[in-house]
């Protein structure tokens, strides 16, 4: 294990997490968080924020003049990951940055540093240093942590680029994106800037990034979604159909081309765009998402654009990747009816149990979120209303969104984070000096990827009017229930903790590279019940919407509480088996230490 | 007394009209278009001339109606479902009303309402087909497949052959992984390839893929026009729907009908809706600068001075009424003035990509190399995909001599572009005559040459494979490849090409090779050559 702290062992860790989470489950985890609401007869989950609660005080601010920049509304992101290694996530939070008033050719204003927005680091303090379970707690750790992004923030992508065991981050901004190293140790977290050594300071504006291993050289790479070509410079006073001032669309500037890192090792990285066929498609990308939609042992490279078709980069397996766009070919362009949606947010996964990812995507108010099933060879089908998905997200628009199992039942549920792009007549009439606040949604997966919305019943912060924007996955409390953070666009973050109660068994893997080094992101595991189902998901902090997700994989068994046998398919290939991992624990597997599988199970 | 009247004169009248509550201004309405102001106060004065003189219900209703269109199309759904439901109940034998309710309904997520609209539309006017489709499309957004289907079904049988109808049941299929099926309803439908929707083309794609084609799917992909994810979609296309829409005077409305003129190629009717924008808001300088763009693109110069200049008297930082200027500029031969104007512009947004490059080609005519290449390496800079002004600042670099200076950039273009031809070509023509340091450079201009393999049949390749030829020493080849180039510039009005070209020709006579690789006033010509270029032996073994 090339690690630098002195971590929890599994043995510990499982303990630890087993004292939370054991059979008590009518018993709240943490003794801060408290829900005294009866659990209704209907509800099939419940989400509870106690951001306030545990010290996660942030409030975005987008920076509005009153002359509706176009980028106003587009952020910003939210990150949970491990950063300081103690077995608890962290928190990272993208800000905005004030903006420049009315005069077209104003640079931003220039802050002097105290008084800039910047965004921020927040410490779990649930697990302590010595391994025992404290309760959950954040620490504002932005100052010590080193980490100084003022730039108008908008994504954070999140991946071990240096292979030294400590997750880095990429933040995505309207300007120059940055690269920070983490180098924390025993002291607390620490970010170091490489921006200016690794050549990702792309100065477009960038939203999603995915991190991801391209080529299979065993360094994870960059793809860096671009937006459009809007600066202060050409800014634009778009306006409703009866001439008021509204908030642009993609289409009143050009489209840029993604980008595409290539890691060379020693943090430095080749911007490989041209050369892997991307550059020549500007469009409009907002979300990215990296997966082997064909199961051919290469990951492949989904992007969600605004108005533009989009993408499917098929990973040609090449040493140095050559991509092909197979999205139109593949029914996963645009929606069935021949039309290119607004796509903004995206999760891949395997929603049916059938063991390929399939896409979900989020739209616009009056659009439907989409839903495309997978094949299992990347080809799709639209399958937006034959879910439940499609009608009840045409009242929103769709941004952030996860795949959870909120109740552990083995059948992956999602979450969408919904804020409108333009004036919301009703909120303008009563005055609302921003407009566009929506309620978020929640689907319930009733098994074999049908859904029902179960918004009401799910907790009262979801139904709440806000701006939302970024959410991201993850297990805070180590219970072994999938936990949300939610960000809103000029409002506060939320920390939407899982307080479902179920009788559900539940299993939670890391799974790590050889010797242990990282997080094997794109690794896909398969778990095997008892029942002869089969459920499979992916190590990945991509996805949603400018956030970064807890890359540990979390299985809901169901009713299943007997040992499982695990399979591993791991980046750039090979498969490894482990049997009798017991639930109600996470475990860590390591690439080669597994049963090696001869053929691989699909 | 005088109530007692009035109960008495009511009830000899019939039922009491209640006309509904007071109709309320939209929010932020001093900040709609003056047009759109005026539309808005008609309507509500029609309404309460109606309110006055206890109109008939159904003519209260029509008023109502009226005012809800006008709220629906520039975006006050929230007031346009009200007046809606008040015209519904008022006039409530007019189906539009209903319908046009369940269309906001269903954009509201209220499909309840939406189903119950449709259906009283339906039932108004059984023999339209718009409330039937619209009930099979919100069927189908409902998950509810079969009842989808019977809407779909029963909008073909009051309409045989009714494409959409036909296009939806397709969907149905294609979902149900029935590929056959839907194929069979899409293949009548296929039979004209220049009308095919896009819309139907990519289903029969998609249907093709299911069925395990890919081939066909491909086939059907390749037919789409090149910005076919903008199409509307055809389900939603209907009368009732373009009579809402037509009530629109706003400039937006107007200037969009404009640019799909324009793309039509239609540039007289561009200038019409651009110029009947700027009329209904004569104080906007981006309409009026719109209505200049039109009067150029029909050849009307001197009118689209007029108004671009009253464009930058209303507003002096609009950096795109520069832009179109300078275009006005141009077009009457006013290089310098159109120099101004784009310098004007860009000062105002550096990032105008049309600008620069017009800027960098007026700075080239006018022989100022030096700022040409200044305003491409600034395209260069800012935009990855601009291979063209790549090209010119290579090229530009070349001709001034700056030959290390040229392929440096190159190199780096190339990482960016490997597949321009434009690039390579270019590169190769530097290998093969300025490459005084290096003997080997004509051999490996060669090879490259050789690597662009199938060529492409035009003026600049077949110049750089002339080139190459006379510096390898094969001059009656060069001689040959020369003169084809020449016969096509001879056909062009510029002449400078076609000079620079027999120069080059004299040269290979003389059994001597080029040395600059480009020259300044050259222009990059791609107009095909009578004949492909042909493997020759110097691309073979070159030596």
């Amino acid at each position: 294990m090339n690690r630098y702290l002195p971590r929890v062992s599994a043995a510990c860790l499982a303990v630890v997490l087993l004292a939370g989470c054991g059979d008590d489950r009518d018993a709240d985890s943490s003794p801060m968080i408290s829900d005294a609401r009866p659990q209704r007869t209907d509800e099939r989950a419940r989400l509870v924020d106690v951001a306030d609660q545990v010290g996660l005080g942030f409030t975005h601010d987008n920076g509005m003049s009153g002359d509706l920049y176009f980028i106003e509304p587009v952020g910003s992101g939210a990150a949970l990951v491990d950063f300081d290694n103690d077995g608890d996530l962290d928190v990272l939070l993208v800000q905005g940055q004030r903006l420049p008033a009315a005069a077209p050719n104003s640079p931003m204003p220039a802050e002097p540093p105290e008084a800039a927005l910047r965004s921020r680091v927040f410490r779990n303090e649930l697990v302590h240093a010595d391994g025992t379970r404290g309760e959950l707690r954040f620490t504002d750790v932005t100052e010590s942590s080193g980490l100084v992004a003022t730039g108008y923030g908008m994504g954070v992508a999140a991946g071990d680029i240096d292979n030294d065991g400590r997750i880095d981050v990429y933040l995505t901004n309207f300007g120059a994106n940055q690269l920070w190293r983490n180098v924390s140790d025993a002291s607390g977290i620490r970010f170091q800037d490489v921006t200016e050594r690794s050549g990702t300071g792309d100065a477009r504006w960038s939203t999603s990034a995915s991190v991801a291993d391209l080529d299979g050289d065993g360094l994870l790479d960059l793809y860096v979604a671009n937006y459009v070509n809007f600066r202060f410079e050409n800014h634009k006073t778009c306006r409703t159909p009866g001439g008021r001032p509204n908030y642009c669309g993609p289409q009143s500037y050009q489209g840029e081309p993604d980008s595409m890192f290539l890691n060379k090792g020693e943090l430095r990285f080749e911007d490989v765009s041209g050369r892997a066929g991307i550059l020549g498609s500007p469009s409009s990308g907002l979300g990215v998402v990296t997966a082997d939609f064909d199961r051919d042992g290469h990951l492949d490279i989904y992007v969600a654009n605004d108005l533009q078709p989009n993408f499917l980069w098929r990973n040609l397996g090449a040493d140095t990747p050559g991509f092909e766009d197979v999205a139109l070919l593949s029914g996963s362009a645009v929606a069935m009816d021949g039309r290119a949606q607004a796509s903004m947010g995206l999760v891949a996964g395997d929603i049916d149990n059938d063991g390929d990812d399939d896409l979900f995507m989020t739209h616009l108010r009056t659009d439907s979120n989409t839903l495309y099933r997978n094949d299992g060879s990347a080809g799709f089908i639209d399958a937006s209303f034959t879910s439940g998905l499609g009608a009840p997200s045409l009242a929103v628009t769709g941004f952030g969104t996860v795949l959870i199992d909120l109740d552990n039942d083995g059948w992956l549920d999602i979450v969408t984070a919904n804020g409108a792009v333009a004036i919301i007549e009703e909120q303008a009439r009563q005055g609302s000096p921003y407009p566009l606040a929506e309620p978020n949604l929640v689907f319930y997966n009733t098994g074999g990827g049908d859904f029902i919305d179960i918004t009401d019943s799910a907790g009262g912060e979801l139904t709440r009017l806000e701006v939302s924007r970024g959410l991201a996955v993850g297990d805070i409390d180590n219970d072994g229930r999938s936990d949300i953070l939610l960000s809103n666009n000029n409002g506060p973050a939320r920390l939407l903790m899982n307080r479902t109660r179920t009788d559900h068994h539940w299993l939670g893997l890391r799974l790590l590279t050889a010797g242990g080094t990282r997080d094997a992101l794109g690794a896909q595991a398969t778990v095997f019940l008892s029942d002869d189902r089969r459920l499979s998901r992916r190590a990945a902090t991509d996805g949603s919407y400018l956030s970064a997700s807890d890359p540990r994989v979390l299985f809901g068994l169901g009713d299943d509480d007997q040992p499982v046998t695990v399979e591993v398919r791991w980046p750039g290939g090979g498969v490894e088996q482990w049997q009798g991992l017991s639930p109600g624990r996470y475990h860590e597997l390591e690439a080669g230490t597994g049963t090696p599988v001869e053929t691989a199970t699909r | 007394m005088v109530c007692l009247v009035a109960i008495l004169l009511l009830a000899g009248c019939g039922e009491a009209v209640d006309p509904g509550p007071e109709p309320r201004r939209p929010p932020g309405f001093d900040q709609l278009e003056p047009a759109v102001q005026e539309q808005f106060v008609e309507l509500l004065d029609r309404l309460a001339r109606a309110r006055a003189d206890a109109a008939p219900a159904p003519e209260m209703g029509r008023a109502w109606g009226e005012l809800g269109k006008w709220f629906d199309v520039y975006r006050f759904p929230d007031s346009a479902m009200h007046c809606y439901r008040q015209a519904a109940r008022l006039d409530a034998n007019e189906p539009r009303w209903s319908y046009y309710l369940g269309l906001l309904a269903v954009n509201d997520g209220d499909l309840d309402l939406a189903v119950a609209a449709f259906e009283t539309a339906e039932r108004l006017a059984p023999e339209s087909i718009a409330a039937p489709m619209q009930l099979a499309e919100l069927k189908l957004k409902r998950g509810q497949a079969t009842e989808a289907g019977e809407h779909y079904r029963r909008v073909l049988d009051t309409e045989p052959g009714n494409l959409a109808a036909s296009l939806g049941l397709a969907r149905l299929h294609l979902q149900n992984h029935e590929a056959d099926l839907a194929l069979e309803l899409l293949k009548p439908h296929l039979g004209d390839e220049a009308r095919v929707p896009a819309e139907l083309r990519y289903l029969a794609a998609q249907a093709h893929r299911l069925r395990g084609d890919a081939e066909l799917a491909r086939r059907q992909l390749d037919l789409l026009p090149e910005d076919h994810g903008d199409r509307t979609p055809l389900g939603v296309q209907d009368p009732w729907r373009n009579e809402l829409m037509a009530i629109k005077v706003n400039s937006n409305h107007l200037t969009r009908l404009g640019i799909r003129a324009s793309r039509q190629g239609n540039f007289r009717l561009a200038a019409r809706y651009s110029g009947r924008a700027a009329a209904l808001n004569p104080d906007n300088a981006e309409l009026r600068t719109n209505y200049a763009a039109s009067l150029l693109a029909l050849g009307r110069a001197g009118d689209a001075l007029e108004q671009v200049d009253k464009a930058l008297a209303q507003d002096p930082n609009l950096a795109r009424a520069y832009l179109v200027k300078g275009g006005v500029r141009l077009r009457l031969g006013d290089r310098l003035g159109a120099r101004e104007a784009f310098l004007g512009a860009l000062a105002l947004d550096g990032g105008l990509k049309d600008a620069r490059r017009h800027l960098g080609r007026i700075y080239q005519q006018m022989g100022e190399t030096e700022l040409a290449i200044d305003q491409y390496a600034e395209l260069r800079k800012r935009y990855r995909e601009a291979h063209q002004a790549r090209f010119w600042h290579a090229a530009l670099l070349a001709s001034l001599g700056r030959f290390d200076q040229a392929m440096a950039a190159l190199d780096a273009d190339l990482e960016v572009h490997p597949q321009s031809p434009l690039l390579r070509l270019l590169r190769v023509r530097i290998l093969a005559t300025a490459s005084g340091k290096s003997s080997s450079g004509p051999v490996e201009a060669a090879a490259l040459f050789a690597g662009l393999a199938p060529y492409e049949h035009d003026v600049y390749s077949i110049e750089s494979a002339a080139m190459v030829a006379a510096a390898l020493g094969y001059h009656a080849d060069a001689v040959e490849l020369q003169r084809r180039a020449i016969a096509v510039l001879e056909t062009l009005p510029e002449g400078e090409p076609a000079r620079i070209a027999r120069r080059r020709l004299v040269l290979y006579s003389e059994q001597k090779a080029c040395h600059t690789p480009w020259q300044r006033g050259e222009l990059l010509i791609t107009k095909p050559v009578d004949a492909p270029i042909g493997t020759q032996e110097w691309m073979e073994s070159p030596h």
